[in-house]
């Protein structure tokens, strides 16, 4: 795009902006709605075209019946296929049990596959870990929902003896640190990187783009809480929070200033990430 | 309010609802969030503030009666774009009509919604955008106040990415050619 183009571009945004400022909507828009809302019938549209529809369709399924019945009577009905072949099943399921070579050697194939995944699974730590938080996030001891329960957070499990062996806090962090937040860590360091890198060379666009990647980072991170026994002050909620914070200021800025200025917070990020690894660091030194 | 709980309204802020919201809730931080921004959508399409603010309100009683029917909550406000780009177009079809069949002598004493849309009337590049096809004019609006993405132009327009494009540059062109006419 050449530099007049930029301009009339600029030009027609600022007009519409101008244009746009002098529309002031009436106070009351939400009362209105909400009494058009209320004023609405309470049967939807395609209800009542159902229902419309209905007597039709009972009439068409009554024809079909009752031409089938007649069909039946005489001897030339078309579910007599499938009845007969209802009528076999029984002897069928007779037959397969006399004859175990017919399902014993797949039944035990699939026994003996089974078996060999949860050996594999069980013997390598790092997806033992991984399949422990997700029985306890399927069985309702979700840490998205309920961290610092009572439970205390996070339990990761390990394998048969979930309930009785007590888990350490270092334990907790691994199983947190290896789990999928890794994704989402992964995904923030990479931006947190670049972006000063296109700040400095006053790289717009590049920031722009790095600064949307910040939301679904932090709404990564935020559905995969710390374990609190790690983060007794809560450092990392601040931390998440900071990071949407940005990545929505640039999504709804509009001018490549307002971006730059969303992505000079960042700093403080990046301060406040090294305060939480100190933080993490510290306790787990302890532990 | 727990980080997730605060990350949830934002999120709303910027057009995505949880899902577990009900329809009055989602339907109150949409309005406090956006109403304003659709309503000069929606002004700068029909030329009209009242007509506007009627297109606007029936996107948002429509969307609070599907709401169980939304299928992605996350969209909430790409549906609300989209319905009001559709209404705005309706009632520009529809006042097509009434103009081609009962053509109606301008009002003498001026009010002050009138003021504003002789406000509106007064910038140049909307006199000239109001003289361009709709779809090459909503796809100014949206790309240019809007600051959308050819991606959300093509889903609150209901068309192609590529026709974004076309509209977007045979708009741009066209209007430059309106305003060189002027000067």
């Amino acid at each position: 795009m050449t530099e007049p183009d930029r301009k009339f571009e600029e030009e027609i945004r600022r007009a519409l902006y101008a244009a746009g400022d002098l529309v002031v909507p009436a106070g009351d828009g939400l009362n209105k709605i909400r009494e058009r809302a209320a004023r609405q019938p309470p049967a939807p549209g395609w209800f009542a075209a159902r229902v419309a529809r209905l007597p039709r369709q009972l009439a068409r399924g009554a024809g079909v019946a009752a031409s089938e019945i007649a069909a039946t009577t005489r001897g030339y009905s078309s579910l007599g296929p499938l009845r007969a072949s209802v009528r076999r099943w029984p002897g069928q399921a007779r037959h397969a049990l006399r004859t175990p070579g017919m399902w014993l050697r797949p039944a035990l194939a699939t026994a003996a596959a089974l078996l060999l995944v949860i050996g594999v699974t069980l013997s390598i730590p790092r997806l033992r870990a991984t399949v422990g938080a997700q029985l306890d996030s399927a069985f309702g001891n979700s840490s998205g929902h309920s961290p610092g329960g009572a439970l205390g957070g996070h339990m990761p499990s390990s394998g048969s003896h979930r309930a009785s062996a007590p888990v350490s806090c270092r334990q907790q962090y691994e199983t947190w640190e290896h789990g999928p937040v890794q994704d989402s860590m992964g995904s923030l360091r990479a931006v947190l990187k670049t972006i000063p890198a296109d700040r400095k060379s006053g790289n717009a666009a590049g920031v722009r783009s790095g600064m949307r990647e910040l939301v679904p980072a932090a709404l990564g991170l935020a559905s995969h809480p710390l374990p609190p026994c790690v983060d007794p002050a809560g450092l990392y909620d601040t931390f998440v929070t900071r990071v949407y914070t940005a990545g929505s200021g640039a999504r709804s800025a509009k001018a490549a200033g307002a971006v730059l200025r969303a992505a000079a917070s960042l700093n403080q990020v990046t301060k406040l990430g090294r305060q939480l690894a100190a933080e993490i660091n510290r306790v787990l030194a302890k532990n | 309010m727990h980080v997730i709980e605060t990350l949830a309204v934002s999120e709303a802020a910027l057009g995505s609802v949880p899902a577990q919201w009900d329809a009055e809730r989602a339907i109150t931080t949409l309005y406090g969030a956006h109403y304003r921004t659709l309503v000069r959508l929606a002004a700068l399409l029909v030329r009209d503030v009242a007509t506007a603010e009627e297109v606007v309100q029936e996107s948002f009683i429509a969307m609070h009666a599907s709401w169980r029917k939304l299928r992605d909550t996350d969209k909430a406000l790409s549906y609300l774009r989209q319905s009001v780009v559709n209404r705005s177009r309706s009632v520009l079809r529809h006042r097509v009509v009434v103009d081609r069949n009962a053509p109606m002598p301008p009002p003498l004493a001026p009010s002050a919604e009138q003021g504003a849309i002789v406000a509106l009337e007064r910038s140049a590049v909307v006199c000239a955008l109001h003289r361009l096809p709709a779809r090459q004019r909503e796809a100014l609006v949206l790309r240019y106040y809007y600051d959308l993405s050819e991606a959300q132009i093509a889903s609150a327009m209901g068309i192609s990415r590529g026709a974004v494009k076309s509209h977007t540059a045979r708009g741009l062109s066209s209007l430059r050619a309106v305003l060189e006419m002027e000067v």
